[in-house]
């Protein structure tokens, strides 16, 4: 009975271990899977007649790793120097970090003369040798250029007339603006009333007061003019304040009785 | 001594300027080379990794470099590997001659990379993708001038 209890727990852990890896790394990914082909097909060219299938995906892994962190530091070092595009500088420069592990030659005097060195680095010099001798061997099959994650699919595609007019020097990645009927119908409403007939302070004699002739001309030719002048002369009026006052009395007289 | 140091200064200079035109040349020349090697990592497969870690450039020559970069990368890892799986190997068919047609055959097992990964320093690749600043060790010492100071080295 022990020996059956015990031998139950390990079984699924042991399962669940195999299981674990494979998800982790995600390999249903579309992607994964090309780099797991070009790996492969680099482990031939160096000499491989065949290989573990875990050693293949670590490998795939340690190599998508190694892509990503080249592109992050590059674009970590462009960005260290105000620019959104990368370019040899900041590769060049991000190799030396990955390779910094390791050593490279120029390494040491890698910080005494700041141009010099990226364009002479002993990184790139590998490279060139490396793609000046070793063999040429393309993809195995060709990849449609499909949905993949590009810049383009985040943007929205512009309208010719706005491309024409403006645009060009907004980059693609930022959100799109505003409706056009957002601001432009607003200032259509804005210019209609400031056309139409509704009096402003600017012509209101408040201000054209310190015009006297202007004044003078307002008084003689407004004859249906807007709200602020009067269209006939009104007539005097007289108040007489004391006999509201009594009327006024007398009425809270009258309340009181 | 005034005088001196600037003529010097002036004609090292010039061999600067000069040298660092022939560089430019051999970076050009380079990258032109670039346009017409096909890396066995497609282009396509690269620009979306890049585009994923929010690398923008128009460059496909630039594209090509990363994408070289990482086979060399793969293509050294590989070969230590392989280097590991003879050496291995070797022990064995020493010990049993009648294992050495089984074990002939060259294959990339989890233990031979294993041993090839050890080179590379995975934690702080790890710690670059994710982010981190990763200290770089200081004790490079591949030139003869290396602790030497600039202006005693020009004396």
């Amino acid at each position: 009975m022990i020996t059956h209890e015990t031998k139950t727990p390990k079984k699924p852990n042991k399962t669940h271990f195999q299981k674990l890896p494979p998800a982790a790394k995600n390999p249903s990914d579309y992607g994964f899977k090309i780099t797991r082909t070009a790996v492969s097909q680099i482990c031939q060219s160096v000499g491989f007649k065949s290989i573990q299938l875990s050693a293949l995906e670590t490998l795939t892994h340690v190599a998508t790793l190694y892509l990503q962190t080249l592109g992050k530091t590059a674009v970590s070092y462009s960005n260290a120097s105000n620019r959104t595009q990368s370019n040899i500088f900041d590769i060049i420069n991000s190799l030396h970090d990955m390779s910094s592990v390791q050593g490279f030659p120029g390494g040491s005097t890698l910080h005494r003369s700041s141009g010099m060195s990226l364009l002479r680095s002993g990184v790139l010099k590998d490279i060139k040798s490396f793609v000046a001798f070793s063999d040429e061997i393309p993809f195995a099959k060709p990849i449609p250029r499909g949905n993949s994650i590009s810049l383009r699919r985040n943007s929205i595609p512009l309208e010719l007339d706005e491309l024409d007019s403006t645009g060009l020097h907004i980059p693609r990645w930022l959100p799109r603006f505003p409706d056009e009927s957002s601001y432009k119908t607003c200032g259509d409403s804005w210019e209609k009333r400031r056309t139409g007939d509704l009096v402003l302070w600017e012509r209101s004699d408040l201000v054209s007061a310190g015009n006297g002739n202007e004044f003078q001309e307002n008084e003689k030719g407004s004859d249906g003019g807007g709200g602020g002048d009067l269209a006939v002369e009104r007539g005097r009026l007289r108040f007489k304040i004391g006999e509201v006052g009594k009327a006024q009395k007398g009425g809270i007289l009258n309340s009181f009785l | 001594m005034n005088h001196n140091n600037t003529s010097s200064s002036n004609s090292q200079q010039q061999q600067s300027s000069e040298a660092r035109h022939d560089d430019d040349a051999a970076l050009t020349e380079f990258l032109a080379s670039l346009m017409d090697y096909t890396p066995t990592i497609p282009d396509e497969l690269v620009e979306h990794y890049l585009a994923k870690s929010g690398f923008q450039c128009p460059d496909v020559r630039l594209v090509r470099l990363v994408a070289v970069a990482t086979q060399k990368f793969v293509a050294e890892v590989a070969t230590d590997a392989l280097q590991q799986c003879k050496a291995r190997q070797a022990s064995v068919v020493k010990d049993k001659r009648d294992k050495q047609q089984k074990e002939k055959r060259l294959i990339l097992t989890m233990e031979d990379l294993s041993k090839a990964l050890r080179e590379v320093d995975l934690i702080s690749l790890l710690a670059l993708a994710n982010g981190v600043n990763v200290k770089h060790q200081e004790y490079f010492a591949d030139s003869p001038s290396t602790g030497v100071d600039p202006p005693s080295r020009e004396e």
